[in-house]
């Protein structure tokens, strides 16, 4: 009978044991060092392989290890590329169809892990590289879908080399099988040719991303299929520490060349030379309060301002708190390439085919309210499907079907009314998930639409079903945004384009328009001049007129960073811009030890 | 009570094997195209069938795999169904993830443990000591005041006291980690202390009051009337009779949750940013990561089903009168 009471006694000594262990071990703190930059980050990082990278978190990471042929000036606007491991801008032949890049010399990749390389140097980047490395993209087996945006039905053979690899187990495809479409001219090691089936000239942009950035052959046959855990690029840093959905890090690459712009081997002085930080270490969060917290401690860099912290931040004038200012923080805003949208299936008979009910919706929705109340002012009202950024973006134009115009509106539901022979149904929204923040948006949207007689209804799906649902063009109108690829309108223009209609295509809406068809199969092939910016135009000036999209705003992001950080600016396109950042590690100690 | 257990352990197989085949079949009716949510907004025919092979979709469900047997000439490719797949713990990985299930869960698993297990550990030490002596001592200021603050404790959501903790103990008196993680044994203790000590607080409210209940009912029985009378001190009555007789209930709380103690919390791992296994379920179904989602409703039915049995043996150790036939 006593055992009972003895077990329990024990039991309990045994809780104060592991309540002083825990006292014990809490005072291991780990260290932080001066010279390294914190920030965190959120999302699950799939795969470090180029080839399979698909996701921005996957293609952030890897952008501080890897390099592209090309790259976008750092803080150079418009957006103007340079060549990185390319020594030249690509040479086009006369029908558009062959593209010949010149390699730069003296390059080498940097394994920190020093797995089969002495000191971890490897050999130098050649054309071969680039070959092996777009071949792997064209594999059927390599996970992503890099293969069906980049390459599909691009590149002379490259169908045939995807097929190919279908049918072959994985380990026996054969990457010296030749395709026509990747190649090294054979008299110049360091010459890449690549063959199109159409003229193609957005393709120098994909030759920015990730997918095609050259690996090694010998470090793939290597690893093999661990190779997405071991990222070795030539770029100015290497990955020495990647704990998933833990921690990443980050060390300067020793043999970097020191500027992107240069061949290996050239002199750079200490003064230019990249990266200035160097270490980088990202901490994963999932949540934004907690690193909210952490970024007011002084223990991020930089951070973005969580909605439930906006006020804690901003203050009513628009700009930081003074709380904010005295610790140190400066504030940074930007516009992104994006456009926010609500898109109406063209091919449903209430909304698809009555243009003066599109027009109406469009004049009755009030964006600088939504924008005030959804976003902390955190945005511009759109003007055209075009956002800030692009050249023939113009703030100053005047779309009339953006304004918010309620007399215009109710003279177009007369019509509109005539031609749906009647009242207009309740048009039904399609939401990707039913959240409080989608309640909170139909609401507006539902406020908006009752005062020219519009009666809007929510559908929420789970993200399978809004997928199908989108696919079958089973909706009347969604809620969807898109953000820019590269810096060329082609990439918004495509939406709108017939022939991408198809299911699962990028014209989910269904839009089509002969003649915005043939302007666009003019200009696709056309490189960037005057007289594309003006068929851009008035491909813009269509698609407004039809309102297919009732287009909404351009967001804006605010980004905080402590004053120890310089020379940050926001890239919305390409990679590894974190060379450039500085970091007064002195003042960042001076004002920790001051609050602590 | 060999027979018993042979009997409990062939019915424990079979509701494994239909929780596995009930929760096959809601997947194959509920989750129609699992490959279409995995492929986003622009899939293209190649995405679809790399998914669909990567999924393991491309095999048959139930019925026996002729088309593998034809290549292979292998019996054992006949088996190569999805279902059957699922029977021999063979899931495909993990899509979000790119990861096979087993090296997502052996990765998530002990961390999500090393935090669980010191708050279950301290914890059940606190309730039962707590609830035995505010039972002795009912109406009392003592009794009250437990009483009361338990009461609070269950009013306050979880979330609010985490964030309280986080607030005023990490970002205000910095004595704790606001959050965070990292590798290596004293560095995890180290973010994992607060954790530990608002789990255990969030979780007292609720277990004291149930224990004191059931102790207060012991603690008025005949037998400790006997006791008393019979001279034995107050501990003694406390420690080795009344506690004697709540074990029952402690055994069965405290068998059935030590599956979860690897499974985690989630909402305590997401605000303390601990990289456990206690959001993966939830992520999964937001992502539509259905390897997942399948083989954690799998292992937690197999898990809770053999505690289940193990509870009903260790009855026998704690209860002598309880015999199983």
């Amino acid at each position: 009978m006593q055992k009972v009471k003895w077990i329990f006694l024990g039991y309990l000594a045994f809780v104060v044991l592991v309540i002083g262990a825990i006292a014990f071990a809490f005072n291991k703190a780990p260290a932080r060092d001066p010279g390294t930059f914190y920030a965190a980050y959120s999302g699950a990082i799939k795969s470090l392989d180029p080839a399979e990278m698909e996701d921005t978190l996957s293609s952030d990471t890897l952008s501080y290890v890897f390099e592209g042929l090309y790259n976008y000036k750092y803080n150079v606007h418009p957006f103007e590329l340079f060549p990185e491991l390319a020594s030249a801008m690509p040479i086009m032949s006369a029908d558009q169809l062959t593209m010949t890049i010149p390699i730069r010399h003296g390059i080498h990749y940097y394994d920190p892990d020093k797995t089969i390389w002495k000191d971890g140097v490897g050999p130098e980047i050649k054309a071969e590289d680039f070959v092996y490395s777009f071949k792997r993209v064209c594999n059927f087996n390599t996970e992503g879908s890099n293969y069906s945006f980049v390459f599909q039905g691009r590149m002379v053979g490259g169908d045939d080399f995807y097929e190919y690899t279908r049918k072959t187990a994985p380990e026996k495809v054969d990457y010296d099988r030749p395709v026509a479409g990747f190649a090294v001219d054979p008299h110049d090691p360091y010459q890449l040719i690549l063959k199109f089936t159409a003229p193609y000239p957005q393709m120098i942009f994909n030759l920015v991303n990730a997918p095609c950035a050259p690996v090694s052959r010998q470090l793939v046959e290597y690893w093999k299929d661990q190779f997405r855990k071991h990222p070795v690029g030539t770029g100015p840093y290497a990955l020495t520490e990647h704990l998933r959905e833990q921690r990443i890090t980050y060390v300067a690459n020793p043999i970097y060349r020191g500027r992107p712009d240069v061949d290996g081997g050239t002199v750079v002085a200490e003064a230019d030379r990249l990266p200035k930080i160097k270490r980088i270490q990202l901490d994963y969060f999932d949540e934004a309060l907690p690193v909210w917290l952490l970024f007011r401690q002084g223990l991020f860099d930089v951070n973005g301002i969580p909605k439930d912290a906006f006020r804690q931040a901003i203050g009513d004038q628009g700009g930081l708190t003074p709380e904010m200012v005295s610790s140190g923080v400066v504030l940074d805003k930007y516009s992104t390439p994006d456009t926010s949208y609500i898109g109406f299936n063209m091919a449903d008979p209430v909304v698809g085919k009555n243009r003066p009910l599109r027009q109406a919706m469009s004049l009755a929705f009030d964006r600088v309210k939504y924008i005030d109340k959804f976003l902390n002012g955190r945005g511009i009202p759109a003007i055209g499907i075009i956002p800030p950024g692009f050249p023939t973006f113009d703030p100053k134009r005047i779309n009339p079907f953006t304004q918010f115009d309620l007399d215009k509106a109710r003279a177009l539901m007369v019509e509109a009314v005539k031609i749906n022979g009647g009242p207009i149904p309740p048009v039904k929204i399609l939401f990707r998930e039913n959240n409080t923040e989608n309640r909170q948006t139909c609401a507006f949207y539902t406020d908006q639409m009752a005062q020219i007689g519009v009666p809007i209804e929510a559908v929420y799906r789970d993200f399978a079903q809004y997928l199908k649902m989108v696919d079958d063009r089973q909706f009347q109108i969604l809620d969807g945004g898109w953000n820019a690829d590269y810096p060329d309108e082609q990439d918004f223009l495509q939406l709108f384009y017939g022939p991408n209609a198809a299911p699962g295509g990028l014209n989910a809406i269904g839009y089509v328009n002969k003649e915005f068809d043939a302007l666009y199969e003019k200009c696709i092939a056309m490189p960037d001049t005057p007289q594309r910016r003006d068929l851009y135009l008035q491909m813009e000036k269509l698609v407004e007129e039809d309102c297919p999209w009732l287009i909404t705003y351009y967001p804006r992001e605010f980004d905080l960073r402590y004053d120890w950080v310089g020379n940050r600016h926001r890239m919305d396109y390409g990679h590894g811009y974190a060379e450039y950042y500085t970091l007064d590690s002195a003042l960042r100690a001076r004002r920790l030890a001051e609050r602590h | 009570m060999l027979a018993y257990l042979l009997r409990k352990f062939l019915l424990t197989l079979s509701i494994i094997f239909g929780v596995i085949l009930l929760t096959f079949v809601l997947f194959n009716v509920v989750a129609k195209d699992p490959v279409r949510a995995m492929g986003g907004k622009q899939m293209k025919e190649t995405d679809r069938i790399r998914i669909t092979h990567e999924m393991g979709l491309d095999k048959p469900r139930f019925a026996l795999n002729f088309a593998e047997y034809h290549e292979t000439g292998s019996k054992w490719s006949l088996l190569d169904t999805q279902f059957f797949n699922i029977l021999a713990f063979q899931f495909p990985k993990s899509q979000r993830h790119q990861e096979s299930v087993w090296s997502l869960f052996g990765r998530k698993a002990p961390i999500s443990f090393l935090v669980q297990a010191p708050a279950f550990v301290i914890g059940l030490g606190l309730q039962i000591a707590i609830a035995i002596i505010v039972a002795a001592k009912r109406k009392s200021v003592l009794d009250y005041s437990t009483t009361f603050a338990a009461v609070l404790m269950m009013s306050i959501p979880g979330l609010s006291i985490y964030l309280a903790f986080q607030w005023f103990f990490g970002a205000y008196l910095k004595i704790f980690p606001v959050a965070g993680w990292s590798p290596g044994f004293l560095l995890a203790i180290h973010f994992a202390a607060m954790p530990i000590l608002v789990s255990v607080i969030a979780n007292l409210g609720s277990s004291i009051r149930f224990y004191r209940t059931v102790a207060l009912e012991e603690v008025n029985a005949d037998y400790v009337r006997t006791a008393r009378a019979k001279g034995v001190s107050q501990t003694n009555v406390l420690l080795v009779h009344v506690l004697r007789n709540l074990l029952i209930p402690v055994v069965t709380n405290t068998i059935v949750a030590l599956p979860f103690l690897l499974t985690g919390a989630l909402v305590l791992e997401k605000m303390f940013q601990i990289p456990g296994f206690g959001g993966l379920l939830t992520e999964a179904i937001g992502a539509n990561d259905s390897p997942v989602i399948m083989a954690e409703v799998y292992l937690t039915a197999i898990a809770y089903a053999i505690m289940l049995f193990v509870t009903d043996i260790c009855y026998t150790l704690v209860d002598p009168r309880v015999v199983l036939r």
